[in-house]
């Protein structure tokens, strides 16, 4: 019952969402997502989303094993993007991968 | 002909010929510094607009890619611009200008606990991140940006002036801290730091300096005042109407101390400014 409150609780207050750690970068020709929270441990439970600036999902997926996620890189990820990763528990986390990160060239 | 333009080249100083180092900092404070230590070998740009906060700012992706290829990209550290964690910034070309202090920064613990998952109850630490208002701190932090230039730039930096005028700050600080007998009430808590070099009790409240306060912060701000009466308030920013009223009706002694993250004046003469008015607000009290 109490962690079913607990879980309920920080559902509700996003505010408590603060202590995913997430760090992406690009690697033949995927974004490659990792997600673990403060104490080493990996996020398995939650989905991956690739955003543009503006705030449009371009790609999705899910947390894969180990915490890492692994997402094609589309060409309307030129101008950059952020990957946000969000957790069953109602942790989120983002990184920001710029067209250079991304290997993009003019 | 070509034999002249060869010697003038030869011989001109190599600083006159080489484009200026480019330095971005992530707050008005280390631009200053960069500036002042640089000067004409540096250009720095801090790129937060106009009043918004630095420590929460987020830059636009094109800024960000902008902000990598500078030739010096100075942070704070302490978790201060929290978008500088959040994405990949050359290690090799960026300084955290708090590294040397880490061991001082001062940690809070949240006050919410939860619970969730395996991790049971637990609650989280917070760093305070507004160091330079410990000026002995900011002299260190400007120490940090001059080695990181002199590692880039022809001619030696010269610390003296701005190091010495900070320390003068510290003075300063010290002996109003030396003379308080009533805690300070903060808007807003930017100034652990500045407590805890000069002895200075700050009690902080979370006033919006442009949102009138509710009546619920006016009562919590009385019954501050009950306990430290003649205790002095610090805006960080020009208050609204509402606000300005609200102190002026309690009969509080209210002054700005502007933290200088955002800003066009140049950094000692805004914290003097700041101590300035603090001792004339203390001494009227």
């Amino acid at each position: 019952m109490i962690r079913a409150l607990c879980v309920l609780l920080c559902l509700a207050t996003p505010a408590l969402a603060h202590r995913l750690i997430v760090f992406a970068y690009a690697e033949d020709g995927q974004i490659v997502g990792e997600a673990k929270f403060g104490n080493n441990r990996p996020a398995t439970v939650g989905e991956v989303r690739v955003e543009s600036e503006a705030e449009e999902v371009l790609s999705r997926a899910p947390l894969g094993a180990a915490g890492v996620t692994r997402l094609e890189v589309l060409p309307e990820f030129s101008a950059g993007v952020v990957v946000h990763v969000s957790t069953e528990g109602g942790h989120s986390d983002y990184w920001i991968l710029t067209p250079a990160d991304l290997g993009v060239t003019d | 002909m070509p034999r002249l333009l060869l010697v003038l080249f030869l011989i001109w100083p190599a600083s006159v010929l080489a484009e200026p180092l480019r330095v971005v900092a992530v707050n008005s404070v280390l631009a200053n510094f960069a500036a002042t230590l640089g000067g004409e070998a540096v250009t720095v740009d801090m790129p937060v607009p106009e009043g918004r906060d630095p420590m929460h700012w987020r830059p636009a992706i094109a800024e960000i890619g902008q902000i990598q290829s500078a030739d010096l990209i100075l942070l704070n550290g302490a978790g201060y611009a929290g978008w500088t964690a959040k994405t990949s910034l050359p290690r090799a070309r960026s300084v955290v200008t708090t590294k040397g202090f880490e061991d001082r920064f001062i940690t809070t613990e949240e006050t919410v606990t939860h619970s969730h998952g395996a991790e049971g109850e637990h609650s989280h630490t917070a760093t305070s991140a507004i160091t330079w208002l410990d000026f002995a701190l900011a002299a260190e932090q400007a120490r940090a940006i001059a080695a990181a230039l002199d590692q880039r730039l022809e001619t030696p930096v010269d610390t003296s002036t701005l190091v010495d005028g900070l320390m003068a700050l510290d003075a300063q600080a010290r002996e109003i801290g030396a003379g308080m007998d009533v805690p300070l009430i903060a808007a807003h808590p930017y100034y652990a730091y500045f407590g805890r070099a000069y002895g200075i009790e700050v009690i902080n409240l979370d006033w919006d300096p442009g949102v009138p306060p509710t009546a619920a912060q006016i009562a919590r701000l009385e019954d501050v005042l009950m306990k430290h009466p003649g205790a002095v308030f610090l805006w960080h920013r020009a208050p609204v109407e509402e606000g300005r009223i609200a102190l002026a009706a309690l009969n509080v002694q209210a002054i700005v101390f502007d933290i200088g993250a955002n800003d066009e004046k140049p950094f000692l003469d805004r914290m003097t400014g700041n101590l300035d008015a603090l001792a004339a607000a203390l001494g009227s009290g």
